[in-house]
């Protein structure tokens, strides 16, 4: 006798290896709607993974981007190793493959009693669930005198696209001996290593083209950073001389930026001129922040079995926006957690408890087209709260070949290409 | 025929499957839930882009063993020895079965006629006494070659090419020693035209 939750089990594996008639765009009858609000590397996995595995769950995604671009490998599009639209994703696949509604729109408004969403374009859409993964917000104004119109002249390039170019172009300009300023933010924030990956592949460039009597200064923040001994170790081997790291205890965080006269200031020091590259402070993207679904850290507290907010039921918070213990603010986190709150999903919308997670994340960063390292973890959940698997995950070994720095660039690159396979395909 | 036995080998791992997610132990999490996160670089359900292998589909066996000596430092890794240590010889087993649950898809790839010719030669006289049938064949020992990516193959021939990556089988090491590195991507080639 098999009763109801085996059968619901035995059509998800069977939709999923398509032996049934059931297909995602021909079924008329939704047991539920999930509504995605953000198109990214969470949002995006999260309506796919919805469909693979439960396709009588109708899929609605409302991103604000005609299509997506990746920050992930935006610094190698910064200094030319890979065109823009190597970057660039379409979600055309995602209807006819998965029957997931792609909806070009910007939410605005997000009515959590109501179980409600508004666009800008004025649609209304109700959910049974809600999944949030609007990725990140600035804190405009953390360091006076960076806004929205200083972004104009000190790029932050912290979404890739026009920002990107608009930095790339500054770096073309920068004349021999002249200075790069990173200006690298506080704890957390999206992608811990990328500052220092930028300054990599910046040294790599100016180099490559002649210039490297330029300098790099990242004026940090923080008295650490992720992956911080193989990166120095892969600058002295690379750029020696060449990049300056000066942490928040030696006078590294910037309090103020002025950009009409290109100046920056940190509490006892001025710099002036060169390329500035200013990643400001963080929190959750608006939306999530408009929602009420953030506390005073910024970012939004929530269950780390579900996904779901602490603040609003039935609202899943995923990716960079949300609080997930030490999971690192990345692409593959987002893409995880994703996985996880649809598996959650899946199980409480079947009136089933949701089984117990699993998350991992990999980060990689290019040092030098043919030097990459990594950083890995594996997650569980004990205790109900997220914990690394001690023993496992840790970074590149300090002591590597060179075949295997070569390796890992070739393995960063490949990650790329099958994470966003694994989204958009 | 091999193909009935290709197919109750699936029907087979396809009850481990549903046992698997009925016993739903408090300790383990289910196998999609372990496996899934792997797509990240691997591809949707193993079905991966180069030079990522494709998994789908490999035995089950042959993946456990891959992943044991990945986890005991057996076999040398840039990464997934950090990460194979992060999971249970039981959640090993389970992400393993996800695996070899999949179907096996024989990616379209280019190759260059000559170097497929001189690979079939080198196949022919050194590897298809195990690796039989044009590398189609697949145990617990090995997995299938045959339309494997072909730029996977070349690093992984290189893995055991090279003298000092311990790789946990010393009898590869052993045979594709006398062979140049011009070789070794031949035979990626071959292996990569096959389907």
């Amino acid at each position: 006798m098999i009763n109801r939750r085996t059968f619901v089990k035995l059509v998800g594996v069977a939709a999923g290896l398509g032996l049934t008639g059931l297909s995602a765009r021909g079924s008329s009858v939704y047991k539920a709607r999930v509504v995605i609000v953000g198109g990214g590397y969470g949002g995006a996995t999260a309506a796919k993974y919805l469909r693979l595995t439960d396709p009588q769950i109708e899929v609605m995604l409302i991103e604000k981007n005609q299509q997506y671009t990746s920050c992930p490998l935006s610094n190698e599009v910064l200094v030319g190793e890979r065109p823009l639209e190597s970057l660039i994703f379409k979600y055309d696949a995602l209807e006819p493959h998965y029957g997931i509604k792609v909806i070009q729109d910007r939410v605005v408004q997000i009515e959590p009693v109501k179980k409600m969403v508004l666009t800008q374009g004025g649609q209304k859409m109700n959910y049974d669930r809600l999944i949030v993964s609007p990725g990140i917000g600035f804190r405009w104004g953390a360091i006076e005198g960076y806004d929205e119109a200083a972004a104009q002249d000190m790029p932050h390039a912290w979404f890739a696209g026009e920002q990107t170019l608009l930095l790339r172009r500054q770096l073309e300009a920068l004349e021999d001996g002249g200075k790069v300023f990173i200006v690298a933010p506080p704890n957390p924030y999206k992608c811990p290593p990328g500052p220092y990956e930028r300054a990599s592949l910046m040294a790599h460039y100016l180099r490559q083209h002649g210039r490297s009597r330029c300098k790099i200064i990242i004026l940090d923040a923080k008295d650490a950073f992720s992956k911080q001994a193989l990166f120095l170790q892969g600058w002295e081997q690379h750029y020696p001389g060449m990049i300056e790291w000066r942490s928040s205890a030696n006078d590294g965080t910037v309090k103020s930026v002025d950009p009409k006269t290109r100046t920056l200031r940190t509490e006892f020091e001025e710099y002036q001129g060169g390329v500035m590259n200013v990643i400001p402070p963080q929190k959750a993207g608006e939306i999530a922040e408009a929602t009420g679904l953030a506390d005073n850290t910024g970012w939004c507290p929530i269950d780390p079995m579900t996904f779901e907010s602490k603040v609003h039921k039935d609202i899943h918070v995923i990716g960079d926006a949300c609080t997930a213990g030490p999971m690192p603010k990345s692409a593959y986190s987002a893409n995880s957690q994703a996985k996880v709150c649809v598996a959650a999903i899946v199980a409480l919308i079947n009136g089933n408890p949701p089984a117990l997670p699993s998350y991992v994340n990999t980060c990689y960063s290019i040092i030098a087209p043919d030097h990459g390292i990594s950083v890995a973890a594996v997650y569980r959940l004990v205790d109900g709260k997220i914990v690394s698997v001690e023993g496992a995950g840790g970074v590149s070994p300090l002591q590597a070949s060179p075949w295997e720095r070569k390796m890992e660039a070739v393995y960063a690159r490949s990650w790329f290409d099958n994470i966003t396979s694994d989204i958009f395909r | 025929m091999r193909w009935s036995v290709a197919l109750l080998q699936h029907i087979f791992l396809l009850l481990i499957l549903l046992l698997c997610s009925q016993s739903g132990g408090a300790e383990t999490a289910p196998y999609r839930t372990l496996a899934n996160p792997c797509a990240g670089c691997h591809g949707t359900n193993g079905y991966s882009m180069k030079p990522m292998p494709m998994l789908a589909g490999l035995p089950r066996a042959y993946l456990n063993n891959t992943m044991q000596k990945y986890k005991t430092g057996k076999r040398a890794s840039t990464i997934m020895g950090r990460i194979a240590k992060g999971y249970s010889d039981d959640e090993i087993q389970a992400i393993t079965v996800f695996f070899a649950s999949q179907y096996w898809l024989s990616p379209v790839q280019e190759v260059d006629p000559i170097l497929v010719e001189r690979g079939r030669q080198i196949h022919a006289d050194k590897c298809e006494t195990c690796h039989r049938d044009n590398g189609r064949y697949q145990d617990d020992k090995m997995p299938r070659l045959a339309g494997q990516w072909r730029e996977y193959l070349e690093i992984v021939l290189q893995e055991y090419w090279q003298p000092d990556r311990h790789m946990g089988d010393l009898f590869m090491k052993l045979v594709l020693k006398p062979l140049r590195p011009e070789e070794l991507t031949a035979m990626a080639h071959f292996y990569a035209s096959q389907k």
